[in-house]
Protein backbone atom coordinates (compact mmCIF):
# COMPACT_ATOMS: atom_id res chain seq x y z
CA UNK A 1 0.00 0.00 0.00
CA UNK A 2 2.61 2.17 0.80
CA UNK A 3 4.35 1.53 -2.24
CA UNK A 4 1.62 2.57 -4.49
CA UNK A 5 1.32 6.16 -2.66
CA UNK A 6 4.85 6.36 -3.42
CA UNK A 7 4.03 5.81 -6.71
CA UNK A 8 0.99 7.76 -7.19
CA UNK A 9 3.01 10.75 -5.53
CA UNK A 10 6.12 10.45 -7.86
CA UNK A 11 3.34 10.53 -11.20
CA UNK A 12 2.01 13.17 -9.76
CA UNK A 13 5.53 15.07 -9.24
CA UNK A 14 6.10 14.01 -12.90
CA UNK A 15 2.86 14.69 -14.15
CA UNK A 16 3.04 18.42 -12.23
CA UNK A 17 6.40 18.68 -13.83
CA UNK A 18 5.58 18.05 -17.33
CA UNK A 19 2.75 20.58 -16.88
CA UNK A 20 4.92 23.81 -16.31
CA UNK A 21 7.04 22.48 -19.32
CA UNK A 22 9.85 24.54 -17.55
CA UNK A 23 12.94 24.80 -19.81
CA UNK A 24 15.15 22.22 -17.62
CA UNK A 25 12.14 19.69 -17.87
CA UNK A 26 12.12 20.40 -21.32
CA UNK A 27 15.66 19.70 -21.70
CA UNK A 28 15.31 16.13 -19.84
CA UNK A 29 15.45 13.78 -21.82
CA UNK A 30 12.57 11.14 -22.52
CA UNK A 31 12.80 7.86 -22.43
CA UNK A 32 14.97 6.55 -24.74
CA UNK A 33 12.01 3.80 -26.20
CA UNK A 34 9.73 6.41 -25.99
CA UNK A 35 12.15 8.42 -28.53
CA UNK A 36 12.63 5.40 -30.46
CA UNK A 37 8.73 4.37 -30.84
CA UNK A 38 8.22 7.83 -31.76
CA UNK A 39 10.77 8.16 -34.55
CA UNK A 40 9.21 5.41 -35.71
CA UNK A 41 5.86 6.91 -35.46
CA UNK A 42 7.45 10.02 -37.03
CA UNK A 43 8.32 8.67 -40.04
CA UNK A 44 5.14 6.81 -40.36
CA UNK A 45 3.46 9.91 -39.92
CA UNK A 46 5.63 11.77 -42.88
CA UNK A 47 6.41 14.75 -40.71
CA UNK A 48 9.70 15.61 -42.42
CA UNK A 49 8.52 15.71 -46.24
CA UNK A 50 6.08 18.89 -45.53
CA UNK A 51 8.55 19.78 -42.09
CA UNK A 52 11.96 20.44 -44.06
CA UNK A 53 12.83 22.16 -47.18
CA UNK A 54 14.98 19.58 -48.39
CA UNK A 55 15.39 20.76 -52.05
CA UNK A 56 17.11 24.05 -50.65
CA UNK A 57 19.13 22.03 -48.66
CA UNK A 58 17.43 23.19 -45.31
CA UNK A 59 17.99 21.66 -41.29
CA UNK A 60 15.75 19.04 -40.65
CA UNK A 61 12.57 20.00 -39.79
CA UNK A 62 12.81 23.82 -39.61
CA UNK A 63 10.05 24.08 -42.14
CA UNK A 64 10.01 25.81 -45.13
CA UNK A 65 8.78 22.85 -47.77
CA UNK A 66 6.33 24.87 -50.49
CA UNK A 67 3.55 22.49 -50.72
CA UNK A 68 1.44 24.02 -53.95
CA UNK A 69 -2.55 23.70 -54.07
CA UNK A 70 -5.20 24.82 -55.34
CA UNK A 71 -5.87 27.76 -52.49
CA UNK A 72 -2.13 29.02 -52.58
CA UNK A 73 0.94 27.91 -51.47
CA UNK A 74 1.71 26.57 -48.16
CA UNK A 75 5.36 26.42 -46.03
CA UNK A 76 5.30 23.52 -43.67
CA UNK A 77 6.39 25.65 -40.28
CA UNK A 78 9.39 24.63 -38.18
CA UNK A 79 8.53 22.21 -35.73
CA UNK A 80 11.98 21.75 -34.03
CA UNK A 81 11.94 22.81 -30.24
CA UNK A 82 13.75 25.92 -30.61
CA UNK A 83 11.20 28.26 -28.00
CA UNK A 84 11.08 30.85 -30.10
CA UNK A 85 10.87 29.64 -33.75
CA UNK A 86 9.83 26.32 -33.30
CA UNK A 87 7.33 24.32 -30.35
CA UNK A 88 9.86 24.16 -27.76
CA UNK A 89 7.00 26.21 -26.07
CA UNK A 90 4.25 23.70 -26.37
CA UNK A 91 3.57 21.89 -23.79
CA UNK A 92 2.25 17.94 -24.77
CA UNK A 93 -1.26 19.24 -24.39
CA UNK A 94 -0.79 21.99 -26.49
CA UNK A 95 0.26 19.09 -29.03
CA UNK A 96 -2.38 17.16 -28.27
CA UNK A 97 -4.79 19.96 -29.15
CA UNK A 98 -2.74 20.43 -32.66
CA UNK A 99 -2.83 16.63 -33.79
CA UNK A 100 -6.54 15.78 -32.48
CA UNK A 101 -8.31 19.46 -33.08
CA UNK A 102 -6.25 21.40 -35.66
CA UNK A 103 -5.80 24.07 -32.73
CA UNK A 104 -2.67 26.17 -32.40
CA UNK A 105 -1.77 26.87 -28.60
CA UNK A 106 -2.88 30.54 -29.50
CA UNK A 107 -6.22 29.24 -30.49
CA UNK A 108 -6.35 29.51 -33.67
CA UNK A 109 -7.76 27.24 -36.57
CA UNK A 110 -5.05 25.42 -38.82
CA UNK A 111 -5.59 25.06 -42.08
CA UNK A 112 -6.08 21.97 -43.04
CA UNK A 113 -3.16 21.01 -45.48
CA UNK A 114 -1.56 20.33 -41.96
CA UNK A 115 -3.46 16.53 -41.69
CA UNK A 116 -4.94 16.89 -38.30
CA UNK A 117 -8.35 15.65 -39.81
CA UNK A 118 -6.41 12.62 -40.17
CA UNK A 119 -4.19 13.20 -36.66
CA UNK A 120 -7.29 12.67 -35.10
CA UNK A 121 -7.29 9.55 -35.09
CA UNK A 122 -4.14 8.93 -34.02
CA UNK A 123 -3.93 6.76 -30.56
CA UNK A 124 -2.90 8.35 -27.50
CA UNK A 125 0.44 6.27 -27.04
CA UNK A 126 1.24 7.05 -31.07
CA UNK A 127 0.89 10.96 -29.78
CA UNK A 128 2.63 11.26 -26.80
CA UNK A 129 5.87 9.28 -28.47
CA UNK A 130 5.52 11.39 -31.60
CA UNK A 131 5.66 14.09 -28.69
CA UNK A 132 8.79 12.66 -26.77
CA UNK A 133 10.70 12.25 -30.19
CA UNK A 134 10.05 15.84 -31.09
CA UNK A 135 11.51 17.01 -28.38
CA UNK A 136 14.85 15.06 -28.75
CA UNK A 137 15.95 16.86 -31.89
CA UNK A 138 17.89 19.56 -32.42
CA UNK A 139 16.44 22.93 -31.83
CA UNK A 140 17.03 25.10 -35.07
CA UNK A 141 16.47 29.14 -34.77
CA UNK A 142 14.81 29.47 -38.06
CA UNK A 143 11.35 31.34 -38.52
CA UNK A 144 8.76 29.78 -40.34
CA UNK A 145 7.64 31.06 -43.90
CA UNK A 146 4.21 33.06 -44.01
CA UNK A 147 1.82 31.00 -46.08
CA UNK A 148 1.62 32.37 -49.86
CA UNK A 149 -2.00 32.51 -50.36
CA UNK A 150 -5.05 34.81 -51.56
CA UNK A 151 -8.03 36.51 -50.42
CA UNK A 152 -10.49 34.97 -48.97
CA UNK A 153 -8.02 31.79 -48.17
CA UNK A 154 -5.81 34.59 -46.21
CA UNK A 155 -8.39 35.17 -43.34
CA UNK A 156 -6.99 32.61 -40.79
CA UNK A 157 -10.00 32.98 -38.51
CA UNK A 158 -12.28 31.70 -41.48
CA UNK A 159 -10.20 27.95 -40.39
CA UNK A 160 -12.51 28.19 -37.63
CA UNK A 161 -15.42 28.48 -39.52
CA UNK A 162 -13.94 25.63 -42.13
CA UNK A 163 -13.76 23.01 -39.04
CA UNK A 164 -17.77 23.57 -36.98
CA UNK A 165 -18.53 22.94 -40.65
CA UNK A 166 -16.29 19.91 -41.83
CA UNK A 167 -14.48 18.72 -39.46
CA UNK A 168 -15.13 15.91 -36.45
CA UNK A 169 -12.37 15.21 -34.51
CA UNK A 170 -12.38 11.66 -32.89
CA UNK A 171 -9.76 8.26 -32.70
CA UNK A 172 -10.23 6.40 -35.32
CA UNK A 173 -12.01 3.30 -34.92
CA UNK A 174 -11.44 -0.06 -36.44
CA UNK A 175 -14.74 -1.31 -37.53
CA UNK A 176 -15.29 -4.77 -39.17
CA UNK A 177 -13.48 -6.33 -41.96
CA UNK A 178 -15.45 -7.11 -45.08
CA UNK A 179 -15.96 -10.46 -45.70
CA UNK A 180 -13.00 -10.78 -48.02
CA UNK A 181 -10.24 -10.15 -45.42
CA UNK A 182 -9.02 -13.79 -43.90
CA UNK A 183 -9.35 -14.44 -40.45
CA UNK A 184 -5.68 -14.46 -39.79
CA UNK A 185 -5.66 -11.17 -41.25
CA UNK A 186 -8.03 -9.46 -39.43
CA UNK A 187 -5.64 -7.99 -37.30
CA UNK A 188 -3.14 -6.63 -40.02
CA UNK A 189 -6.45 -5.18 -41.58
CA UNK A 190 -7.32 -3.08 -38.32
CA UNK A 191 -3.45 -2.15 -38.19
CA UNK A 192 -3.69 -0.91 -41.77
CA UNK A 193 -6.83 0.68 -41.38
CA UNK A 194 -5.49 2.84 -39.13
CA UNK A 195 -2.06 3.54 -41.08
CA UNK A 196 -4.21 4.82 -44.32
CA UNK A 197 -6.65 6.78 -42.58
CA UNK A 198 -4.80 8.21 -39.37
CA UNK A 199 -1.08 7.95 -39.34
CA UNK A 200 -0.18 8.01 -43.19
CA UNK A 201 -2.85 9.75 -44.47
CA UNK A 202 -3.22 8.59 -47.39
CA UNK A 203 -6.44 10.62 -48.11
CA UNK A 204 -4.74 13.94 -47.78
CA UNK A 205 -3.37 13.37 -51.25
CA UNK A 206 -5.33 10.35 -52.42
CA UNK A 207 -8.92 11.66 -52.01
CA UNK A 208 -10.15 14.18 -53.61
CA UNK A 209 -11.19 17.79 -52.00
CA UNK A 210 -14.60 20.05 -52.57
CA UNK A 211 -14.45 23.72 -53.78
CA UNK A 212 -13.40 24.45 -49.95
CA UNK A 213 -10.96 21.60 -49.24
CA UNK A 214 -12.85 19.53 -47.39
CA UNK A 215 -12.21 15.66 -48.28
CA UNK A 216 -15.10 14.25 -50.67
CA UNK A 217 -15.66 11.02 -48.16
CA UNK A 218 -17.77 9.38 -50.76
CA UNK A 219 -14.45 9.47 -53.09
CA UNK A 220 -12.34 8.17 -50.23
CA UNK A 221 -9.09 7.57 -51.86
CA UNK A 222 -10.59 7.30 -55.61
CA UNK A 223 -7.92 9.51 -56.48
CA UNK A 224 -7.74 13.26 -56.86
CA UNK A 225 -6.56 15.45 -59.53
CA UNK A 226 -5.02 18.31 -57.56
CA UNK A 227 -2.15 16.60 -55.88
CA UNK A 228 0.60 17.84 -54.35
CA UNK A 229 2.32 20.62 -56.71
CA UNK A 230 -0.24 20.25 -59.54
CA UNK A 231 0.28 16.27 -59.85
CA UNK A 232 -2.45 14.13 -60.09
CA UNK A 233 -2.74 11.90 -56.99
CA UNK A 234 -3.78 8.53 -58.50
CA UNK A 235 -7.19 6.11 -57.62
CA UNK A 236 -5.52 3.49 -55.04
CA UNK A 237 -8.95 1.27 -54.76
CA UNK A 238 -9.15 -1.75 -56.31
CA UNK A 239 -11.22 -0.62 -59.32
CA UNK A 240 -10.14 -2.80 -62.21
CA UNK A 241 -10.40 -0.01 -64.92
CA UNK A 242 -9.81 3.47 -62.78
CA UNK A 243 -7.88 2.59 -59.53
CA UNK A 244 -5.18 -0.54 -59.01
CA UNK A 245 -7.52 -3.72 -59.25
CA UNK A 246 -5.26 -5.63 -61.20
CA UNK A 247 -2.47 -5.04 -58.09
CA UNK A 248 -1.98 -7.73 -55.48
CA UNK A 249 -1.34 -7.38 -51.47
CA UNK A 250 2.49 -8.15 -52.65
CA UNK A 251 2.42 -5.79 -55.30
CA UNK A 252 0.90 -3.46 -53.06
CA UNK A 253 3.22 -4.25 -50.43
CA UNK A 254 6.86 -3.90 -52.62
CA UNK A 255 5.35 -0.43 -54.23
CA UNK A 256 5.50 0.63 -50.61
CA UNK A 257 8.83 -0.49 -50.03
CA UNK A 258 10.93 0.54 -53.13
CA UNK A 259 8.49 2.32 -55.24
CA UNK A 260 8.19 -0.52 -58.03
CA UNK A 261 5.12 -0.54 -59.86
CA UNK A 262 3.81 -4.05 -61.14
CA UNK A 263 4.88 -3.54 -64.18
CA UNK A 264 8.71 -2.58 -63.74
CA UNK A 265 8.50 1.00 -63.65
CA UNK A 266 9.29 3.22 -60.31
CA UNK A 267 7.36 5.91 -58.29
CA UNK A 268 9.03 9.23 -59.59
CA UNK A 269 7.54 12.47 -57.76
CA UNK A 270 5.67 13.37 -54.58
CA UNK A 271 5.18 9.18 -54.31
CA UNK A 272 8.79 9.00 -54.46
CA UNK A 273 9.17 11.42 -51.64
CA UNK A 274 6.62 9.36 -49.64
CA UNK A 275 8.07 5.73 -50.24
CA UNK A 276 11.85 7.51 -49.21
CA UNK A 277 10.76 9.36 -46.48
CA UNK A 278 7.67 7.42 -44.89
CA UNK A 279 6.57 3.52 -45.99
CA UNK A 280 10.22 2.52 -46.89
CA UNK A 281 11.04 3.24 -43.55
CA UNK A 282 8.04 1.19 -41.94
CA UNK A 283 8.19 -2.75 -41.30
CA UNK A 284 7.13 -5.53 -43.67
CA UNK A 285 4.71 -6.14 -41.17
CA UNK A 286 2.97 -2.62 -41.40
CA UNK A 287 4.03 -2.06 -45.19
CA UNK A 288 1.87 -5.72 -45.64
CA UNK A 289 -1.17 -3.71 -43.38
CA UNK A 290 -1.73 -1.32 -45.10
CA UNK A 291 -1.37 -3.45 -48.09
CA UNK A 292 -4.09 -5.26 -46.88
CA UNK A 293 -6.08 -3.00 -45.96
CA UNK A 294 -6.05 -0.93 -49.31
CA UNK A 295 -6.76 -4.17 -51.05
CA UNK A 296 -9.76 -4.79 -49.00
CA UNK A 297 -11.64 -1.63 -50.35
CA UNK A 298 -14.83 -1.19 -52.31
CA UNK A 299 -13.91 -0.51 -55.58
CA UNK A 300 -14.45 3.40 -56.82
CA UNK A 301 -14.53 3.53 -60.50
CA UNK A 302 -13.57 7.12 -60.64
CA UNK A 303 -11.04 8.20 -63.53
CA UNK A 304 -8.35 11.37 -62.39
CA UNK A 305 -6.82 13.21 -65.37
CA UNK A 306 -4.10 15.55 -65.05
CA UNK A 307 -5.51 19.69 -65.62
CA UNK A 308 -3.72 20.90 -68.64
CA UNK B 1 34.48 40.67 -111.15
CA UNK B 2 35.97 39.97 -107.64
CA UNK B 3 33.39 41.33 -105.97
CA UNK B 4 30.43 39.84 -107.98
CA UNK B 5 32.13 36.58 -107.48
CA UNK B 6 32.14 36.87 -103.59
CA UNK B 7 28.37 38.10 -103.98
CA UNK B 8 27.55 34.65 -105.65
CA UNK B 9 29.57 33.08 -103.18
CA UNK B 10 27.92 34.18 -100.19
CA UNK B 11 24.57 33.53 -101.88
CA UNK B 12 25.52 30.29 -102.95
CA UNK B 13 26.56 29.75 -99.15
CA UNK B 14 23.00 31.41 -98.17
CA UNK B 15 20.85 29.29 -100.57
CA UNK B 16 22.86 25.89 -99.31
CA UNK B 17 22.97 26.92 -95.05
CA UNK B 18 18.78 27.66 -96.20
CA UNK B 19 18.04 24.55 -97.64
CA UNK B 20 20.06 22.40 -95.13
CA UNK B 21 18.38 24.24 -92.50
CA UNK B 22 15.06 23.93 -93.82
CA UNK B 23 16.39 19.52 -94.10
CA UNK B 24 17.67 19.24 -90.67
CA UNK B 25 15.35 21.34 -88.88
CA UNK B 26 12.08 18.51 -88.63
CA UNK B 27 15.22 15.50 -89.06
CA UNK B 28 16.59 17.02 -85.72
CA UNK B 29 12.89 17.12 -84.20
CA UNK B 30 12.11 13.97 -85.22
CA UNK B 31 15.24 12.62 -84.08
CA UNK B 32 15.03 13.83 -80.31
CA UNK B 33 11.16 11.89 -80.65
CA UNK B 34 13.35 8.49 -81.89
CA UNK B 35 15.77 9.09 -78.78
CA UNK B 36 12.71 9.53 -76.35
CA UNK B 37 11.43 6.44 -77.88
CA UNK B 38 14.87 4.82 -77.61
CA UNK B 39 14.86 5.58 -74.05
CA UNK B 40 11.10 4.35 -73.12
CA UNK B 41 12.28 1.14 -75.00
CA UNK B 42 15.18 0.71 -72.57
CA UNK B 43 13.70 1.44 -69.52
CA UNK B 44 10.77 -1.09 -70.44
CA UNK B 45 13.85 -3.19 -70.75
CA UNK B 46 15.00 -2.56 -67.22
CA UNK B 47 11.37 -2.88 -65.86
CA UNK B 48 10.51 -6.36 -67.48
CA UNK B 49 14.33 -7.11 -65.48
CA UNK B 50 12.91 -5.54 -62.22
CA UNK B 51 9.13 -7.50 -62.82
CA UNK B 52 11.50 -11.01 -62.99
CA UNK B 53 13.50 -10.14 -60.40
CA UNK B 54 10.46 -9.29 -58.24
CA UNK B 55 8.83 -12.57 -58.75
CA UNK B 56 11.95 -14.35 -58.09
CA UNK B 57 12.77 -12.62 -54.55
CA UNK B 58 8.71 -13.20 -54.07
CA UNK B 59 8.34 -16.62 -55.10
CA UNK B 60 11.38 -18.47 -56.25
CA UNK B 61 10.08 -18.51 -60.03
CA UNK B 62 13.51 -18.12 -62.14
CA UNK B 63 16.99 -18.77 -60.63
CA UNK B 64 19.79 -16.47 -59.06
CA UNK B 65 21.68 -17.38 -62.29
CA UNK B 66 19.45 -15.63 -64.43
CA UNK B 67 18.97 -12.67 -61.49
CA UNK B 68 22.58 -12.14 -61.99
CA UNK B 69 22.72 -12.20 -65.64
CA UNK B 70 19.41 -9.48 -65.67
CA UNK B 71 21.50 -7.35 -62.89
CA UNK B 72 24.37 -7.14 -65.41
CA UNK B 73 21.89 -6.26 -68.21
CA UNK B 74 20.56 -3.83 -66.03
CA UNK B 75 24.67 -2.28 -64.94
CA UNK B 76 25.02 -2.06 -68.94
CA UNK B 77 22.18 -0.12 -69.23
CA UNK B 78 22.74 2.01 -66.42
CA UNK B 79 25.78 3.39 -68.14
CA UNK B 80 23.70 4.14 -71.35
CA UNK B 81 21.82 6.00 -69.65
CA UNK B 82 23.12 9.53 -69.53
CA UNK B 83 23.62 8.99 -73.63
CA UNK B 84 19.92 8.25 -73.55
CA UNK B 85 19.35 11.98 -72.33
CA UNK B 86 20.52 14.84 -74.55
CA UNK B 87 19.56 18.09 -74.13
CA UNK B 88 16.55 19.45 -76.14
CA UNK B 89 14.39 16.10 -75.08
CA UNK B 90 12.45 16.86 -71.67
CA UNK B 91 9.16 17.29 -71.13
CA UNK B 92 8.76 20.77 -72.12
CA UNK B 93 10.89 19.67 -75.89
CA UNK B 94 9.10 16.30 -77.21
CA UNK B 95 5.46 15.95 -76.61
CA UNK B 96 5.10 12.92 -79.26
CA UNK B 97 5.52 10.59 -77.37
CA UNK B 98 4.78 12.13 -74.37
CA UNK B 99 8.18 12.48 -71.55
CA UNK B 100 8.30 12.47 -68.05
CA UNK B 101 11.82 13.63 -68.41
CA UNK B 102 12.01 17.33 -66.01
CA UNK B 103 14.12 20.14 -67.16
CA UNK B 104 15.61 19.28 -64.32
CA UNK B 105 17.78 16.64 -65.45
CA UNK B 106 20.00 19.71 -67.47
CA UNK B 107 20.08 22.15 -64.71
CA UNK B 108 22.24 19.74 -62.96
CA UNK B 109 23.36 17.14 -65.50
CA UNK B 110 26.44 15.98 -62.95
CA UNK B 111 23.91 14.87 -60.44
CA UNK B 112 21.67 12.83 -63.13
CA UNK B 113 24.87 11.27 -64.35
CA UNK B 114 25.62 10.38 -60.23
CA UNK B 115 22.00 8.85 -60.21
CA UNK B 116 22.80 7.08 -63.25
CA UNK B 117 26.06 5.75 -61.97
CA UNK B 118 24.58 4.69 -58.46
CA UNK B 119 22.11 2.51 -59.96
CA UNK B 120 25.35 1.20 -62.07
CA UNK B 121 26.88 0.43 -58.62
CA UNK B 122 23.89 -1.17 -57.10
CA UNK B 123 23.11 -3.10 -60.09
CA UNK B 124 26.88 -4.63 -59.45
CA UNK B 125 26.34 -5.60 -56.20
CA UNK B 126 22.99 -7.42 -56.77
CA UNK B 127 25.36 -8.98 -59.49
CA UNK B 128 27.48 -10.30 -57.37
CA UNK B 129 25.13 -11.15 -54.55
CA UNK B 130 23.33 -13.26 -57.37
CA UNK B 131 26.52 -14.78 -58.48
CA UNK B 132 27.87 -15.93 -55.20
CA UNK B 133 24.90 -18.25 -54.99
CA UNK B 134 23.34 -16.34 -52.42
CA UNK B 135 19.18 -16.84 -50.68
CA UNK B 136 16.78 -14.76 -51.79
CA UNK B 137 16.60 -13.23 -48.78
CA UNK B 138 20.13 -11.85 -49.82
CA UNK B 139 18.95 -10.73 -52.89
CA UNK B 140 15.72 -8.99 -52.06
CA UNK B 141 17.58 -6.84 -49.46
CA UNK B 142 20.24 -5.81 -52.47
CA UNK B 143 17.03 -5.51 -55.15
CA UNK B 144 15.43 -3.60 -52.91
CA UNK B 145 18.08 -1.56 -52.02
CA UNK B 146 18.91 -1.08 -56.33
CA UNK B 147 15.31 -0.28 -56.89
CA UNK B 148 14.81 1.81 -54.11
CA UNK B 149 18.12 3.98 -54.11
CA UNK B 150 19.04 3.32 -57.73
CA UNK B 151 15.42 3.53 -59.81
CA UNK B 152 14.39 5.40 -57.64
CA UNK B 153 16.88 7.72 -56.72
CA UNK B 154 16.70 9.01 -60.07
CA UNK B 155 13.22 8.97 -60.55
CA UNK B 156 12.35 10.93 -57.19
CA UNK B 157 14.14 14.33 -58.33
CA UNK B 158 14.16 13.90 -61.98
CA UNK B 159 10.97 11.97 -63.28
CA UNK B 160 7.31 13.03 -63.93
CA UNK B 161 4.69 10.05 -63.84
CA UNK B 162 2.55 9.89 -66.47
CA UNK B 163 -0.73 9.11 -66.88
CA UNK B 164 -1.46 5.64 -68.14
CA UNK B 165 -3.14 5.57 -71.82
Amino acid sequence: MRFRVDAVITALALAAGLLTGSAAIAQEPADSDAIARGKYVFDAAGCYGCHTDEKSKGAPLAGGRALKTPFGTFYGPNITPDPEHGIGGWTLEDFTRALRQGIAPDGSAFYPVFPYTSFTGMTDADVANLWAYLRSVDPVAEPSKDHDIGFPFSMRWLNSVWQSLYFEAGRFDAYEPPPGVATDDVAAWRRGGYLVHALTHCGECHTPRGILGAKDETLSLAGNADGPDGDPAPNITPDPATGIGDWSVGDITTYLQIGMLPDGDFAGSAMAEVIKNSTGKMTDADRRAIAIYVHSLAPIEHRVARKK
Amino acid sequence: MKKRFSFGGLAVVALVVGAVGIVTAPAFSASSADIVKKRQETMKKMGGHMKAIKAFVETGEGSAADIARRAAEINEISMKIPDLFPQGTSLDDVMDPETGAKPDIWKDFAKFKAAASNLGELSQKLEHVASDGAGRQDIGAAFGDMGKNGCGGCHKPFRKKLEKK
